[in-house]
């Protein structure tokens, strides 16, 4: 199987060094600031069926860039990355997963907080997060420096997406 | 109006004028209803009209190729199962084209061969083609690749076939030799770029992207509702091209429909070889035609094939006919007769009869150009009735004494000289036994003890032992007296051994000088004397018996001394009895 899967994030929360350690690169990181957009492969197994998610990194929304919708069509999944120590990006998260919403409807999503490395200076609200799960969203911390919680993250995505055909 | 109407009369009269007005259509609908119903009328309906639908499905162009596709799956099962259940009456049908088309490959390939084997040489020791090395060496890619791109026209070395709304990679094909990237990359990422230009430029008319230029690199994008053909082509794609991907895209939504609207990521469904056959279609190259010349080179080798092939023919040639001689030798070796001789794969093979004597088959090859190694023989043994053969088998079986001579002549086995009885008798009992023996001849065969003792006999009568004067002592030494006791029981034991009883008598004689009574005295001691002397030796005594013969028997007259010597003597008589009377 293949899918397409969309990172979303604010400006500067790190995805892109998120995944780089766990997929296969072939285009510069340069490309995502003139295209906006950076293509990597992850290839899991799961329940011995082998998956391989085309991922495609949108540049980070900020008060300059806005995300080009059309990146996000015929995604069928969505990681949300929120940067721990910045509240505020949890709101653009939010805010971009409503976008994709309109754009591609309900697929399947894991939100990441990252920077768990540096869970001491967190700021974000613990009952936001709670809330969210409470609604039934999928909550993984992770880390960009160690690596923690980002191969867990894909196989979650992973499955949730063979579960929702 | 003055008459009410009666509502049975009226819905009478007006079934009776419906009647009247529509029964023929009535009558039609019926009919029609009834060729509906029935599948049997339906069917000869369809069949009269279905060669003629077929045929104008066919001839028209929108039409024609969805006939054949839609046909493809049932002729492909009638097919294959026509072959499962019948494959000689296939095999009888395709028969007159395989032999035409394996020609035709056969002659393909080697032509492609020839063809290659010109441009290797003369790349490789052509002006340009030390250009190319030297270029190939210098810019680190493969000789090969730089030839190709100097006589490269175009060539369509990948296509994508991309979901369009995800960018996912539903099929990707190269051409032979083509290094590429991760195909799935290049796929979402030539997506990005269009969903890129899209967004960027929308302004500039709604056009999609079409293609991209990088050096002597085009890509080439084709669009559809649900799906991308993109071409990484190098060198100068015709416009042609185009048409080309745009009639393969048409040909995957048209046969992928289904597949394509239900697409949920799993690209299985795109591997088919329908899909590749599509695809295959856009694989396409171009060379520049240069002058074909044929490189001396190339000449120079299929002269030197021709000589060497020539020269091999020769070979083989000479060792059939040295086979064929070789075989013809052994047929008419005695003994030997050759059922089969064959060349069997990379030697031959020589079967046949072998009589045990005849000569070994290898000392007949002579210096034959046949390889020994690569002979293999199978004889069967049997025994040939060749005369010098049946003789060489009677000598071996009869075992004859030097002293007898076989021959043979025309199957009667002829003896001839001398052997012992018993040789004789085992002999003829043996030699009928023989093959290739009709009849025994021993007529001319003799024993030769019976001559042994016709001889001795002879020497006895011839012995003479001389006395002098008065005296019944014998004159002879004791030599000749040992060797006459030695022929006596010779003499003896051959006749016994013959059948036959001897009988020696010693007659003794005197000269005339004395009395006839004294004579008479003297020769008889003279006999006995001898008979003393030839007992003291061991001879039988049984064998010998005297007689005194006096002055009566002379061997000499009497007138002179040396007469009178010669009759003082004794002589012996030797006498064989046998069962049939005395042998002389």
């Amino acid at each position: 199987m293949r899918k397409k899967v969309c990172l979303l994030g604010a400006f500067a929360v790190g995805k892109t060094s998120l995944v780089e350690r766990f997929v296969k690169s072939l285009f510069n990181a340069r490309y995502q600031t003139s295209l906006g957009v950076k293509i990597d492969k992850k290839s899991l197994v799961i329940d011995d069926q082998p998956l391989e998610l085309i991922l495609w990194d949108l540049a980070g929304e900020d008060e300059f860039v806005s995300l080009r919708l059309p990146y996000l069509r015929g995604a069928a999944g969505l990681l949300l990355v929120v940067d721990g120590t910045r509240p505020e990006t949890l709101d653009t998260a939010l805010m971009l997963h409503e976008k994709a919403l309109d754009e591609v409807g309900e697929v399947p999503f894991v939100l990441l907080i990252n920077k768990a490395d540096l869970a001491e200076s967190w700021h974000i609200d613990p009952r936001d997060i709670d809330r969210l799960v409470a609604r039934g969203w999928s909550v993984l911390e992770t880390s960009a420096k160690t690596g923690h919680g980002v191969e867990e993250a894909f196989v979650t995505l992973g499955k949730e997406m063979l579960g929702a055909e | 109006m003055g008459v009410a109407p009666r509502p049975p009369a009226g819905d009478e009269g007006l079934s009776a004028l419906r009647r009247l007005l529509l029964q023929p259509e009535q009558r039609r609908i019926e009919e029609l209803g009834e060729r509906l119903d029935d599948p049997r009328l339906r069917a000869r309906d369809v069949g009269r009209v279905l060669p003629e639908a077929l045929r104008l499905s066919a001839t028209e162009s929108e039409t024609g190729e969805s006939l054949s596709e839609a046909l493809a799956p049932t002729v492909e099962t009638i097919i294959h199962d026509a072959v499962r259940r019948d494959g000689r009456r296939f095999a009888d049908a395709l028969y007159p084209v395989i032999g035409p088309a394996i020609r035709k490959a056969m002659a393909e390939t080697l032509r492609q061969m020839l063809q290659s084997l010109n441009e290797v040489l003369e790349h490789s020791f052509s002006r340009q083609g030390l250009m190319w090395r030297l270029e190939a060496w210098r810019s680190g890619r493969p000789f090969a690749e730089v030839v190709l791109l100097h006589s490269l026209e175009f060539r369509v070395e990948q296509v994508f076939l991309i979901h369009r709304e995800s960018g996912i990679l539903l099929r990707h094909l190269s051409a032979p030799d083509v290094a590429f990237e991760d195909a799935d990359l290049v796929s979402a990422m030539l997506t990005a770029i269009q969903d890129f230009m899209h967004d960027s430029f929308s302004s500039a008319g709604r056009q999609p992207l079409d293609g991209i230029q990088m050096g002597d690199l085009t890509l080439w994008v084709e669009q559809g509702p649900e799906a991308v053909i993109a071409g990484a082509i190098r060198g100068t794609p015709p416009e042609a091209l185009r048409g080309v991907f745009r009639r393969a895209l048409e040909a995957i939504h048209q046969t992928q429909a289904a597949a394509l609207r239900e697409f949920h990521g799993d690209p299985a469904a795109f591997e088919t070889a329908e899909v590749q056959h599509i695809l295959e279609g856009c694989l396409q190259a171009r060379y520049r035609e240069r002058p074909r010349r044929t490189s001396p080179l190339l000449i120079v080798l299929l002269l030197a094939l021709l000589i060497g092939s020539g020269y091999w023919g020769f070979l083989v040639l000479r060792e059939q006919q040295a086979f064929e001689a070789y075989r013809e030798r052994l047929d008419r070796a005695p003994g030997i007769v050759v059922t089969q001789a064959v060349a069997d794969g990379d030697g031959y093979r020589i079967e046949g009869l072998r009589d045990p004597l005849a000569v070994e088959p290898r000392s007949l090859l002579g210096d034959a150009p046949l390889p020994v190694e690569r002979l293999r023989f199978r004889f069967e043994p049997y025994q040939a009735l060749v005369p010098a053969f049946v003789l060489t088998r009677a000598r071996r079986l009869l075992q004859p004494p030097p002293t007898v001579d076989l021959t043979l002549d025309g199957g009667v086995l002829r003896l001839r000289g001398s052997a012992p009885a018993a040789w004789v008798e085992e002999a003829r009992r043996l030699a009928l036994a023989l093959p290739g023996v009709t009849a025994l001849d021993d007529g001319a065969l003799q024993d030769p003890a019976r001559a042994e003792l016709q001889s001795l006999r002879a020497d006895l009568g011839r012995q003479v032992i001389h006395f002098g004067v008065d005296t019944p002592r014998g004159e002879i030494d004791t030599p000749s007296l040992t060797r006459l006791a030695d022929d006596l029981r010779r003499l003896q034991a051959l006749a016994q051994s013959l059948g036959l009883t001897p009988q020696v008598t010693l007659v003794g004689h005197s000269d005339a000088s004395g009395t006839p009574a004294r004579n008479r005295a003297l020769s008889g001691q003279r006999a006995q004397w001898l008979r003393r002397q030839l007992l003291e030796l061991g001879v039988d005594p049984a064998l010998l018996a005297v007689r005194a013969a006096g002055s009566d028997e002379p061997a000499s007259d009497a007138q002179t001394p040396q007469g009178r010597a010669k009759n003082r003597r004794v002589t012996l008589d030797v006498r064989l009895d046998g069962a049939g009377g005395e042998t002389p």
